[in-house]
């Protein structure tokens, strides 16, 4: 059986093909896009059902590109910086909270503070803190150390970015006071565990200290002639060897105890 | 040449190139081997001219169909009939059936294939963007890996491999 001769040669089939390829190329993409949604919707049943066992199949594919694990870093340290930001919010407004109670007494307002964390456990120093501000913040031997708005000790120790407070019930603290009911001056010590006195000498037109009389300190260093409330009499007595001298017993205002900051009476600004 | 078979395949392989293929990949998802390639190439190799063009320009169709070049129709019938136009005139010079030398001819292939039709795509205006790797080195390569592999199946398929039996015997008889 002879095959009947072909009616198109292969040269002329090429050439009808690259013209229909032609034709494709530069017919409008609004119309060619129709062939190519046509096949999308005639065979969208197995498109449909490859897509989803493709997305099936590469459960970790995702996971495993380094772009992914680029975002999921960058993300984590994101949300470590919005913790941390979060965390400096708070203990600013805490410390704005505790500077606008320092600024209630209007005659402080030309005073400037320092606020420090106390760092060690008051309870196991008798008589001394440790804070968490130094040299490098600008604390001097000598500035009072204020705690519920109270004089409770002046600094004694200084390093680059710690400082030890002597508190006013420390044998060694010297701070001058003045009593308010009677307004009589003197020098408070520490002696008794907890408490502090003062020997005032007394004359007999200015009446006896009474008991729960506000004790003032004076000579804020850098601010003299501020009083500020250090404590308060718990009794006194007339001195048995010097009737003319009393000897007071006063009890500190602020409960170092439960206290988690202080404030620094800048001096030096 | 049983063009319903070859209809049948090139509907199921384009179907598979479309979305059962992300399920083989490798490095990232997006290169898989490219089965239309594989099939330009097989039957370039497998048939005569006449069928040869034929089939090109059909497969080449299929793939503007499937994975269209910046979303035109156009760039890859003509680059695809026109190397397995020539692939199959080369065979008449060189024998490709051996499996490494017809999974070189898939890495040309797929590297000349894909240049021209990026090419055609550029004198349409419009702005395209093409992952060089991807497309000229990374999913030839992986084609061309595959590629050979498929020749039993395919050419099974198609009755190519008993054709040319038979053939040989009547002709060896002669």
């Amino acid at each position: 059986m002879t095959r009947l001769p072909n009616k198109t040669s292969k040269r002329m089939l090429f050439t009808y093909f690259m013209l229909g390829g032609g034709i494709f190329l530069f017919t409008p993409p609004s119309l060619t896009g129709r062939l190519q949604l046509g096949y999308a919707r005639l065979f969208r049943g197995p498109l449909h059902k490859g897509r989803v066992i493709t997305l099936a199949g590469r459960p970790s594919a995702a996971a495993e590109s380094a772009e992914y694990n680029r975002l999921t870093t960058m993300q984590r340290r994101l949300r470590n910086q919005v913790a941390n930001l979060q965390a400096q919010l708070e203990e600013a407004r805490r410390q704005i909270d505790v500077l606008s109670k320092l600024r209630c007494v209007p005659e402080w307002n030309r005073m400037s503070f320092q606020l420090a964390g106390i760092i060690n456990d008051p309870s196991q120093t008798e008589n001394t803190l440790l804070i968490n501000r130094g040299r490098d913040d600008g604390v001097a031997v000598g500035q009072f150390v204020l705690g519920d708005i109270s004089v409770i000790g002046t600094v004694c120790n200084v390093s680059a970015q710690t400082a030890r407070v002597r508190l006013i019930t420390d044998p060694e603290s010297e701070i001058a006071v003045r009593i308010g009911g009677i307004g009589a001056g003197g020098l408070m010590t520490g002696g008794e565990p907890g408490l502090a006195t003062i020997s005032i000498p007394l004359a007999q037109d200015k009446g006896q200290p009474k008991t729960g009389d506000p004790v003032y300190a004076l000579k804020t260093p850098g601010f003299p002639g501020v009083p500020i409330i250090a404590g308060e009499i718990v009794d006194s007595h007339r001195d048995q060897e010097n009737p003319l001298v009393w000897k007071v017993r006063v009890l500190p205002v602020c409960d170092i105890a439960d206290l988690r900051d202080v404030a620094v009476v800048m001096s030096g600004r | 040449m049983r063009w319903f078979r070859f209809a049948v395949l090139i509907v199921v392989a384009t179907i598979l190139q479309t979305s059962f293929l992300g399920v083989v990949w490798i490095v990232t998802p997006d290169i898989v081997p490219d089965l239309l390639l594989i099939l330009l190439v097989f039957f370039a190799v497998h048939c005569d001219s006449r069928e040869a063009v034929i089939t090109s320009f059909v497969i080449g169709f299929a793939a503007d169909l499937a994975t269209p070049v910046a979303g035109l129709m156009g760039p890859q019938i003509i680059s695809f009939g026109l190397f397995g136009t020539l692939l199959n005139n080369l065979h008449h010079v060189i024998s490709l059936r051996r499996l490494p030398l017809q999974g070189l001819a898939i890495l040309i292939m797929g590297l000349l294939t894909a240049l021209l039709s990026y090419l055609l795509a550029y004198v349409r205006p419009g702005t395209i963007t093409i992952n060089m790797a991807r497309e000229l080195l990374w999913q030839p390569a992986l084609s061309a890996c595959v590629g050979p592999f498929l020749s039993l199946p395919v050419g099974w398929w198609m009755c190519i491999n008993s054709r040319r039996r038979r053939r040989h015997a009547w002709q060896s008889s002669r």
